[in-house]
Formats: structure tokens, C-alpha cells, sequence
């Protein structure tokens, strides 16, 4: 999501003048099903915060899109908000590996079970800037699952 | 296997007394059931997943269980989670769930990587409120685990013997 889109998104929520920056998008089942919902965070303000004081100070929005449906909704109506984008700052760095290389790779790469939630791809950019995507059942995925989760009930509509 | 299965319903049932719960229709939990060196079974240690939310409520519960924690992962055989009440089949996959049986495959994976070829004998159990208020300990094979691919369910598996014992050692 540009910051530009983000900021006509707030438009509608009533905060203009406000510039945000994109935290991370979560894809509900599979990228490559149309309608698949996409939940996108993002902070309220263009900085990076760097300090873990200016993260917790930080104010969010999400955008939940269904086709052509959208949806936002602010930190201030819905603190879970709050809740999960300051999980995000928390979660494990991601090591960048190449296909080839799991040919020999070692020790033997295993993921995690996850038993019910949800398949999710989260797709942020790195603080190098590129953009990534991420799958699976690790730190990231349950993350994924836990944002659908708990935003829940503060969209308008049931998710699913 | 079995035996350690179904002692996992009290030690489930004690971790949730232990978080003020009075029940395990409450929270998801789960845990990976190990192969001791001497040929007995035990539970690898509990997980805690998500509170059961109201049907319709447009939440999933979620319990992540994570194998690099049991220590040494040539040790899972198999795995066991509770379910809400009545909800004795294991959860079906989907475009936006990953369901049960994809979790039984990791443990196949684990175990083939381990010792290739046991994979097939890794199972999952399900624990769930019956109808009569007891807890039964429902188990899958990786084949029984699987849906169809029109989305139909598989069978209930067979009960797990509640007062089941370990086989003692030779």
C-alpha cells in the first residue's frame, strides 16, 4: 500500500493531513485466489519509529479489502490494533535463503504445526527494502493468524 | 502410543486447572507425544493456543506447536490437541485453513527424516467432550487423518482406551 493510498484511506476515518507508512499486508488463504481478503497495517506517521517508546506511542490503521469491499478501522476504535502491530516489531528476523540452498541444507528445516487458524501470507518490506512474502507455519504465519483473529471483531462484518 | 495419549487428557486437564480454567473447552492446547529411549511413550511439553471463540464469531483458534522444543526431534511419533466439545474430527483443510492433516504430515516428515519409511506410523489424537460429558481420545493415521477431495470428512477414528497402560518392557 503507497503512502499515498494510505492517506486517502484516512481520509475516511477522518484524520487527513496524516501521513502513514506500511507495516505489513496479511493474505487470508491463498495470494492467487481473488477474493482472498488482504488485512494491511500501517503507522500512523511517514518515520520509522527506532526506539521501542516510539513504538508503543505510535497510533495504527488497517485496511481489510474483500474483493472489492474495503473496510478501516484505527487503533484508537480497535486496540487490538495496538496489540498486534506492536507483536510484529517482536517477531524473529528473517534470514533470507535461496531455493538451491536448501538442497544441503542443514540441520533439517522443519516448521511448526499449527493445529486450526489461519493460512496466511504476510507480505512486508525489509528494512533494507525489499519487499518479501512470507508463508508457512512459523512465528511469522501465527501472526498472520492471530491479526485475523483478533481484528475480528472490529470490522463491521464477520470475516469469514 | 495410546496409553500416553490418554494420559494426556489429565495432564491437559491439570495444565488448564493450573490457568484457572476449569475445563478444556476453554483454550486449545496441544503437545507432541515422544518415543523414549527405553520404548515407553511420554508428552512432550504442553503448548497453549487460543481461547474457543463463539461459533460465528468469524474467529479460528490457533495452537502453534513448535518441534525444535521437545530437544531431540527424533523422538516425535506423534501428536495429540483438544478440540472444542463434540468436535471429534480432525479440522478440515482449505484455501485459508491449513487444517489437521497438515499437521500430521509434519510429523510424518520429521519422522521419515529421523527413520525413513516410519513415517507412516506417526498418529494424531484428538481430544474432545463427548456427548455423555467424558472425554474421548479420538486417533488418526496419516491416511485416516485426510479429507476428501470433495471436502468429505473421514471417519471418526476409533477411541483410545481411557485406562490404556503402557505394554511393559521386555
Amino acid at each position: 500500500m503507497s503512502i499515498l493510498l494510505a492517506s486517502l484511506l484516512l481520509s475516511s476515518v477522518g484524520q487527513l493531513d496524516e501521513e502513514v507508512r506500511p507495516l505489513a499486508t496479511v493474505i487470508v488463504g491463498s495470494p492467487s485466489q481473488a477474493d482472498a481478503p488482504h488485512i494491511s497495517i500501517s503507522m500512523i506517521g511517514a518515520q520509522v519509529p527506532e526506539t521501542r517508546r516510539e513504538w508503543e506511542e505510535r497510533s495504527w490503521i488497517a485496511e481489510r479489502r474483500i474483493g472489492d469491499a474495503s473496510e478501516v478501522v484505527t487503533s484508537e476504535a480497535c486496540p487490538a490494533l495496538t496489540e498486534v502491530a506492536q507483536a510484529f516489531k517482536d517477531l524473529p528476523p528473517i534470514t533470507p535463503t535461496p531455493e538451491a540452498a536448501n538442497v544441503r541444507s542443514e540441520p533439517f528445516p522443519v516448521n511448526s504445526i499449527m493445529f486450526g487458524g489461519w493460512r496466511t501470507v504476510i507480505q512486508f518490506q525489509t528494512a533494507g527494502g525489499a519487499e518479501v512474502s512470507v508463508g508457512g507455519t512459523d512465528a511469522y504465519g501465527s501472526w498472520g493468524s492471530r491479526v485475523v483473529n483478533e481484528l475480528a471483531p472490529c470490522w463491521g462484518t464477520p470475516s469469514n | 502410543m495410546d496409553a500416553a495419549a490418554a494420559a494426556a487428557v489429565a495432564a491437559f486437564l491439570q495444565d488448564a486447572l493450573n490457568s484457572g480454567e476449569s475445563n478444556l473447552e476453554h483454550r486449545e492446547r496441544g503437545a507432541f507425544i515422544l518415543r523414549n529411549p527405553n520404548g515407553t511413550y511420554s508428552l512432550g511439553p504442553i503448548q497453549l493456543g487460543s481461547v474457543f471463540a463463539p461459533s460465528g464469531s468469524g474467529v479460528q483458534p490457533a495452537t502453534t506447536l513448535d518441534p525444535t522444543l521437545v530437544g531431540d526431534m527424533a523422538r516425535i511419533v506423534g501428536v495429540i490437541h483438544n478440540h472444542n466439545a463434540g468436535q471429534h474430527l480432525p479440522s478440515a483443510p482449505s484455501d485459508q485453513y491449513p487444517g489437521d492433516q497438515a499437521g500430521l504430515q509434519t510429523v510424518v516428515n520429521i519422522m521419515n527424516h529421523y527413520n525413513q519409511g516410519t513415517g507412516q506410523n506417526a498418529r494424531m489424537y484428538i481430544i474432545a467432550k463427548a456427548a455423555d460429558g467424558s472425554y474421548r481420545v479420538s486417533v488418526y493415521t496419516p491416511d485416516t487423518v485426510k479429507y476428501g477431495e470433495d471436502g468429505t470428512p473421514p471417519e471418526v477414528g476409533p477411541e483410545v482406551n481411557p485406562d490404556g497402560e503402557s505394554c511393559p518392557l521386555q
